[in-house]
């Protein structure tokens, strides 16, 4: 399949009162074409600064974006204002995670969705109020004819963020950026939305970036994920190679720390430390501080991404206890398929990319 | 819902809070909830927004005044007590947010925050540092975390504190309003554990109130599901979550995207429409609207919380006490 | 606990300065006045009511170095121990505002209900009538002299900190640290005074030194109008107003006081808003990219400076 979106070292500064936040760093991350993308992590690693400059929406004072980020072959950093205002909303599209205020509360629904194709298509008003209306019963909103005059303060959390949808796939994007779209809902409306997006992204088949902090969502939704931390994607692949056979410590723990059904009362698997403070630049892995099964050399050099052909045990475990990695048997590689990268010192896929 | 041995620690009977308003609606944040949270147990409250959880927790610890009904609280009726008197009662509850970052006053050390009441309310400097250092154990957290403050600290550890504050005072009851809606996996994972500790260790009595069903199922011992201001199932966690019977409660379990399903094979009953307001509730059960078997009663009667099973209490029309499944 | 790190180029925990420029140039010309005033006997060249009609309207000359006024007083020496009065009196002024501006900000937002309502339409009434003309009212009222002016004034200035103070009260109030004090048995006066007040500090502080500068004007224009400070106690409203008279004969005498008060004000002004920015970070510009990197330039090339003269020292 063809990338559609790719993220080549991307690194973003932003200056803060307290010193220059180094938010994201070295990120590398393909979309495909026509597929829903999971970017998770804990808050502040760097995720939803990753996703807003794709958009490029940071304050260029404040915030330093250096890498490439590739949109259907075009270096997106490299277009002006004027060509990136052309992108957003036609080509790329964003869902925020307050519905409340992602929405002008003085303008009524229906024509916040029909200025989307007055302003991209040059439509008519009727026109475009037509094709609204016709967009509201697709994401679910009925009687559309009555909710199109209605005003945001008149719509529930949910509601909201439905119109919000169909304003984000208004003008057919090729890729819709929805930065946890979810978080502010109840469950069962959760369970509604993520319905109509997986819906959406089918009929219209276009590619989804999702971010989230809920690897439930991730679970259901998402066909690729990538594990975000520190300012770093610690891995990614296909969603059932991640959660059936995470290489990365970081992202085994995070999975095993979620509460399961059947393990009532039982202890969780939980992270030791705190998440690094992003002011410092440092040479190892990120993880390292925290990782059980850190090394000399995971101090000392950053992991690189890189292909992992497999890995059923970490073996970190197995080097802790003085075997060294090629001693893993060759038939443990085959669990994963091709596509899964890892940014670990301790599985065998690092080893190789720098060796 | 108590049948264990173990006394009951608190408990609400026919409690009401109703908002009256100026346009002569009511807000009916809770209409007869009756709940007993027996000593040393972590009974979960579960609901969407607005299902008045919140408002259970607050008009347990009275911080809220109660329109009807009442609170026992140790076999005393606190429900109608003089704010006067209420003072002693309440140093016997104590309780923990959702936000961990303005549970301390930014201004002051953490240690400051913690041996101020000790102090007031009596605790010898040296019985003040054995029990601190004692609870820091369990919070698995250092000294010098105390020397700093609040803003210099994680969500967790500040979590994690927050609990421990909690307990400084020995307390009999302890109401946890969403502890850990505000944090990461990995440090929930953290504050479950050390909840767990802690419930082993001093015995402790807490009402738990989550809007998440895993999080409940996986601590709580006894648990009440909300809906719209009533209680529409509860019981024993282990009970209940086997053999989920109200269609409100079973729709929350099937909404939750869970890790293990990853999204195939799994039937998911997604409820049509928004959650209503508690506002002029119609006749009938309150979740007849939404309700994917509504059947004829349903609009005319509201159901009555009745046992199914031993530990296991439903309101629901199709389960009849003790009965067999109504057929629609 | 990140390991091994070459040379820390992080900035954090920098709280940032409240010594910028204008600040500095501030608290200078701050400190020069309440130097002056502060020791007025001791450098002042003659008395400031000595009077001398034959040098009256003179101009500056080696025993007057700025000259003397309408009945031959020296304007320098006048100026020093008109200082003293205007400053005190600004002070108290903003003292008396304190004392009952905060506790009833404080008791309106912490309580709200009867208490709450009760106070605030007293400020209304207060904030409806012109401020000036309020303490004029005030002043007759009780008698024309210096402590009835402090007083009126700072009466006027409380609706200002009152309502300040209560919106920060109301804010801290209903956070879940005062709600967890409640359920640990403190008393309301604890809560008030120990964990409200505190975290309203910034805030109000900055409010008070604004409010520094308004009442040293105002009592400068009570004076003017004659219902501050009697003649002949020195001070620049005083002055200004004595001086008004004979602008055509010798214009220092206004022009000289008037410079001290916009001078005073000014430079209260620019503390304050400077203290503002220090204490509320949310406020201070952020520095550009190329000044931070050559800040952090800077610093990598001194720590290496350092680095290089200690590895002298021990070789």
């Amino acid at each position: 399949m063809s990338q559609l979106l790719e993220i080549k070292n991307l690194s973003v500064d932003i200056m803060s009162t307290r010193g220059l936040i180094h938010a994201v760093r070295q990120v590398n991350l393909d979309i495909e074409q026509g597929i829903i993308h999971g970017i998770v992590g804990e808050s502040g690693c760097g995720k939803s600064v990753t996703a807003k400059s794709v958009m490029r929406l940071h304050h260029p004072r404040t915030v330093r974006i250096r890498g490439e980020i590739k949109f259907n072959g075009v270096d997106l950093l490299s277009l002006s204002e004027r060509e990136m205002q052309r992108i957003r909303g036609r080509e790329i599209s964003m869902i925020f995670q307050d519905p409340m205020s992602a929405l002008n509360p003085l303008f009524c629904v229906g024509d916040q969705i029909a200025e989307v194709f007055m302003h991209h298509f040059k439509d008519s008003r009727a026109a475009a109020k037509k094709k609204a209306l016709e967009l509201l019963e697709q994401v679910g909103i009925h009687p559309a004819q009555t909710r199109y005059q209605q005003y945001p303060f008149e719509f529930s959390g949910g509601m909201l963020q439905r119109v919000v949808i169909a304003i984000a796939v208004a003008a057919k994007p090729k890729l819709i950026i929805a930065d946890e779209p979810t978080t502010a809902l109840d469950v069962t409306i959760q369970a509604q939305v993520l319905e109509l997006l997986k819906q959406l992204q089918k009929e219209l088949n276009v590619s989804i970036m999702i971010i989230t902090h809920n690897f439930g969502i991730v679970a259901e939704l998402c066909d690729h994920v990538s594990v975000m931390y520190a300012g770093t994607v610690l891995e990614t692949g296909r969603k059932r190679d991640m959660f059936r056979h995470a290489v990365n410590p970081y992202s085994r723990a995070l999975i095993e720390s979620i509460p399961k059904t059947g393990h009532a009362g039982q202890r969780l698997t939980t992270i030791p430390g705190t998440p690094p403070e992003l002011f410092d630049l440092v040479d190892g892995c990120p993880f390292a501080p925290r990782c059980d099964f850190a090394s000399d050399i995971c101090w000392r050099e950053k992991p690189l991404l890189a292909p992992c052909a497999g890995m059923q045990a970490p073996q970190g475990r197995l080097e802790a206890e003085g075997e060294s990695p090629s001693g893993l048997p060759e038939g443990a590689h085959s669990a994963v398929e091709i596509g899964h990268l890892a940014a670990c010192h301790n599985c065998c896929c690092g080893k190789e990319a720098q060796g | 819902m108590s049948n264990s041995a173990q006394p009951v620690c608190i408990e609400t009977r026919h409690l009401k809070k109703y908002y009256p308003f100026k346009n002569g609606k009511t807000l009916k944040a809770l209409d007869d909830v009756s709940i007993a949270v027996t000593k040393g147990t972590i009974f979960g409250i579960v609901g969407e927004s607005g299902c008045g959880k919140s408002t259970l927790g607050k008009c347990m610890m009275r911080l809220q005044e109660i329109t009807e009904g009442s609170v026992i609280f140790q076999g005393e009726d606190i429900s109608r007590k003089p704010p006067k008197k209420m003072k002693q009662t309440l140093s016997k509850m104590q309780m923990v947010f959702q936000n961990p970052f303005s549970s301390f006053n930014p201004k002051l050390k953490i240690s400051y925050s913690l041996r101020e009441p000790c102090r007031i309310n009596g605790m010898s400097p040296v019985q003040t540092d054995d029990r601190i250092g004692e609870l820091l154990n369990y919070i698995s957290l250092s000294e010098n975390e105390l020397n700093r403050f609040p803003h210099e600290l994680s969500g967790g550890q500040l979590q994690r504190l927050a609990i421990a504050r909690a307990l400084l005072l020995s307390p009999e009851f302890i109401v946890a309003d969403e502890p850990v809606s505000a944090l990461d996996v990995s440090v929930q994972a953290q504050i479950l554990n050390v909840i767990l500790d802690l419930k082993q260790a001093y015995h402790m009595t807490m009402l738990f109130i989550s809007h998440d069903m895993t999080v409940v199922e996986h601590i709580c011992d006894e648990v009440a599901v909300m809906y719209l201001g009533t209680v529409v199932e509860a019981g024993t966690t282990s009970v209940v979550f086997k053999n989920l019977l109200h269609p409100y409660t079973k729709a929350l379990m099937s909404a939750i995207p869970s890790v293990e399903a990853m999204g195939e094979g799994k039937q998911r009953i997604l409820l049509t429409g928004d959650i209503p307001t508690a506002v002029d509730v119609p006749e009938g059960c309150r979740f007849a609207s939404r309700c994917p078997d509504c059947m004829d009663i349903c609009k005319k009667e509201s159901p009555v919380l009745l046992t199914v099973e031993a530990g296991h209490q439903v309101a629901c029309h199709r389960y009849p006490a003790g009965g067999e499944h109504k057929q629609a | 606990m990140f390991g091994k790190r070459e040379i820390n180029l992080s900035t954090k925990g920098n709280t940032g300065t409240l010594f910028t420029i204008p600040v500095i140039v501030a608290l200078a010309i701050l400190a020069a006045i309440a130097f002056c005033s502060m020791f007025a006997p001791l450098i002042s060249p003659c008395d400031p009511y000595e009077q001398d009609l034959s040098v009256a309207f003179s101009g500056p000359s080696a025993g007057h170095p700025l000259g003397a006024d309408s009945v031959g007083r020296d304007i320098l020496s006048r100026l020093f121990y008109g200082g003293r009065t205007t400053i005190f009196g600004g002070i108290a002024i903003v003292l008396v505002t304190i004392a009952i501006g905060i506790p009833m900000g404080l008791a309106c937002g912490y309580y709200g209900g009867k208490i709450d309502s009760f106070f605030m339409r007293l400020c209304d009434i207060i904030l409806s009538f012109p401020s000036l003309l309020l303490a004029f009212v005030l002043v007759a009222g009780l008698g024309r002299n210096m402590s009835n002016a402090i007083l009126a004034l700072g009466i006027v200035y409380v609706p200002g900190i009152a309502r300040l103070m209560r919106s920060l009260t109301m804010v801290e109030r209903n956070k879940p640290y005062v709600e967890a004090l409640h359920s640990m048995c403190y008393s309301d006066w604890r809560i008030m005074f120990i964990h409200i007040v505190p975290n309203c500090v910034s805030s109000v502080i900055v409010q008070i030194t604004l409010n520094l500068g308004y009442a040293v004007l105002d009592l400068a224009g009570m004076s003017f109008l004659g219902f501050g400070v009697r003649p002949p106690t020195a001070d620049w409203g005083a002055m200004l107003n004595e001086g008004r008279s004979y602008l055509m004969q010798n214009p220092l005498l206004a022009l000289l006081p008037g410079l001290c008060i916009i001078l005073l004000v000014v430079s209260i002004n620019i503390f304050s808003d400077g203290l503002y920015r220090y204490l509320e970070p949310k406020q201070r510009k952020l520095p550009s990219f190329r000044a931070y990197e050559r800040a952090m330039e800077k610093k990598r090339k001194k720590a290496t400076k350092l680095q290089a003269e200690k590895g002298g020292c021990e070789a």
